[in-house]
């Protein structure tokens, strides 16, 4: 399911004195299946961006395709909700919308939204919760009773419940602690792999490098590149301009080449990074 | 959301912006309590120029204006609506079956939405026109002499100062949730009553428990600092009374006279 922003504008408040040009002229084809990272300053577009793909934010100008689905200036609500369903959108520090009794009933409460029989809904959210790592024994304990990021889990639960096409991720692991981060990309990928489009805001290189096959790089509301994120990291000048840090892999291997090595600064592993230093180590 | 326009302050530069909060705060007293003397048309007309003055001086824009009236609209109609049904005063002149309308109510109900639209937008230019810092400030100079008799001035101004600080916050939570819950399938604006309720629900509980927080992390913070609210402070901002102030409460104050005498004479 691809993505088209057609010359999208976006202007928060305008006509007053607090209008504020977020995007601008955004062109862009997230192809289907794709997992793409979002890169940019705090300020730069990226939730305004992402809030267009599930029409949250209706574009000032320009359009939306997602599908079949064309979201522009004014679009009435009934031809957004299948939109919602299509393109999940979890937000950053996802734990603040949970709100239900018991986490089954919180993960359910998408499903059910979208029209789900409350056994059907029941079934997904057992599966869901599996899925995100936590067991059967949770689903009837109360989510603020758990600690901060298995809150988060339950959160993302509550979207993937949904079994969106498109699934969209603000920060998902801003907060967590390095092994939960760990295991929440690897569950997106694992998502990614089964055909889903993944599109993620990140602000660690080393998670884009790792998890992501492409990266979008936005500033001052302009999407600036668009490339595959090897591509991305060759660029140190351009990065270092945005002061957007190198992956750690990439700087090492960067570092190495300016002392007589010749390594792929496109590596993107410690284990193929080892091999090539081998090999080069025999010559 | 964003659309709320009453309480909002817009950041440009006026007469109107530059006054003392202070004499601001006085002269929106003197001018509500103006407002329910009952001096006729002519009373409401000397009032509604002041006004109009006051829009201009400001450089308030009639489209903020009207946003600032919008949410207070449904009352107004409400308002009307009984007024006109029950206030048997004056002359019949009009009935139909049991709806009876006289002159006396016609009166009284345009009184009524005149009065409500003028505080409407004296509290909104003040409100647009004051920082909310400098207005707590200036409630707090208002009440100092109070002080003297054990009335905790500065817990007031603080709690004052701290939910007017909030309220722009938790204006940007809730829309927060409601995107987030939007994203998981709920819709605010349509749906049964039931349907209804659960959207609603989905909202208050989030912005319930963040708020306990952000509550609970803003009295930690201000221990840690050893705040104290009965310790003696100076203050960073000093409020100064002008020459403009001065003629601006004079103004006030004999605009309000005038019209309160008329309301006798009449």
């Amino acid at each position: 399911m691809s993505i088209t922003f057609e010359k999208v504008e976006h202007i928060y408040s305008p006509e007053t004195p607090f209008a504020y040009h977020a995007l601008k002229g955004v062109d862009l084809v997230i192809p289907k299946g794709s997992m793409t990272a979002l890169i940019g300053h705090t300020g730069s577009g990226k939730s305004t961006l992402i809030q267009h793909i599930n029409a949250l934010l209706l574009p000032t100008s320009g359009s939306i395709k997602v599908e079949d689905i064309l979201v522009t200036a004014t679009n009435q609500l009934k031809t957004i909700k299948p939109l919602r369903k299509k393109a999940g959108l979890v937000f950053q520090f996802p734990e603040y919308q949970l709100f239900e009794e018991t986490i089954a009933k919180d993960i359910m409460f998408g499903p059910i939204n979208f029209g789900a029989s409350e056994n059907e809904a029941l079934e997904i959210a057992k599966k869901t919760l599996k899925l995100v790592g936590l067991d059967e024994g949770y689903l009837e304990k109360s989510p603020f009773d758990l600690s901060g990021g298995q809150k988060r889990r339950v959160a993302i639960a509550g979207i993937l419940a949904m079994d969106p096409e498109i699934l969209i991720l603000d920060e998902p692991t801003a907060g967590l602690d390095p092994q939960g981060a760990k295991e929440m990309l690897s569950l997106f990928k694992r998502i990614n792999k089964h055909g889903k489009t993944v599109i993620i805001v990140s602000h660690d290189m080393n998670q884009v490098l790792e998890y992501c096959d492409d990266a979008i790089v936005m500033n001052k509301g302009r999407v600036e590149k668009y490339m595959k994120v090897e591509e991305l990291f060759k660029e140190a000048e351009y990065l270092e301009s945005l002061s957007i840090d190198l992956p750690l892999i990439t700087s090492f291997i960067r570092s190495l080449n300016e002392n007589g090595f010749q390594i792929d600064t496109s590596i993107k592993s410690i284990d193929e990074l080892v091999d090539a230093i081998g090999g080069e180590l025999h010559e | 959301m964003n659309n709320i326009m009453f309480g909002k302050y817009i950041p440009i530069d006026s007469f109107v912006h530059k006054l003392d909060p202070r004499l601001k705060i006085g002269a929106l007293l003197i001018l509500l309590i103006t407002v329910f003397f009952d001096a006729g048309f002519i009373g409401y007309g000397i009032i509604s120029i002041y006004v109009i003055l006051m829009i201009l001086l400001s450089k308030m824009s009639t489209k903020q204006l009207v946003k600032a009236i919008k949410p207070m609209l449904f009352m107004m109609i409400f308002l009307m609506f009984f007024n006109l049904l029950f206030m048997k005063s004056g002359k019949l002149l009009f009935s139909l079956g049991f709806i009876e309308i006289y002159s006396g109510a016609l009166l009284q109900t345009a009184y009524i939405v005149i009065r409500l639209v003028l505080i409407i937008i004296m509290t909104t230019i003040l409100t647009a026109t004051t920082k909310p810092l400098d207005l707590t400030l200036g409630i707090e100079h208002l009440l100092s002499p109070f002080k003297k008799i054990g009335f905790p001035v500065h817990i007031i101004a603080m709690m004052i100062s701290i939910a007017l600080r909030f309220i722009p916050t938790l204006l940007e939570e809730t829309q927060r949730i409601m995107k987030a819950q939007a994203s998981r399938g709920v819709e605010f604006s349509e749906g049964s009553i039931k349907e209804k309720i659960l959207s609603i629900v989905s909202l208050i509980i989030p912005l319930f428990i963040s708020s306990f927080q952000r509550a609970d992390d803003l009295a930690n913070a201000m221990e840690s600092r050893n705040y104290n609210p009965e310790a003696p402070r100076t203050r960073y901002k000093q409020l100064k009374w002008r020459i403009a102030d001065s003629v601006s409460l004079i103004t006030v104050i004999s605009l309000s006279a005038g019209v309160i005498i008329l309301s006798f004479v009449l």
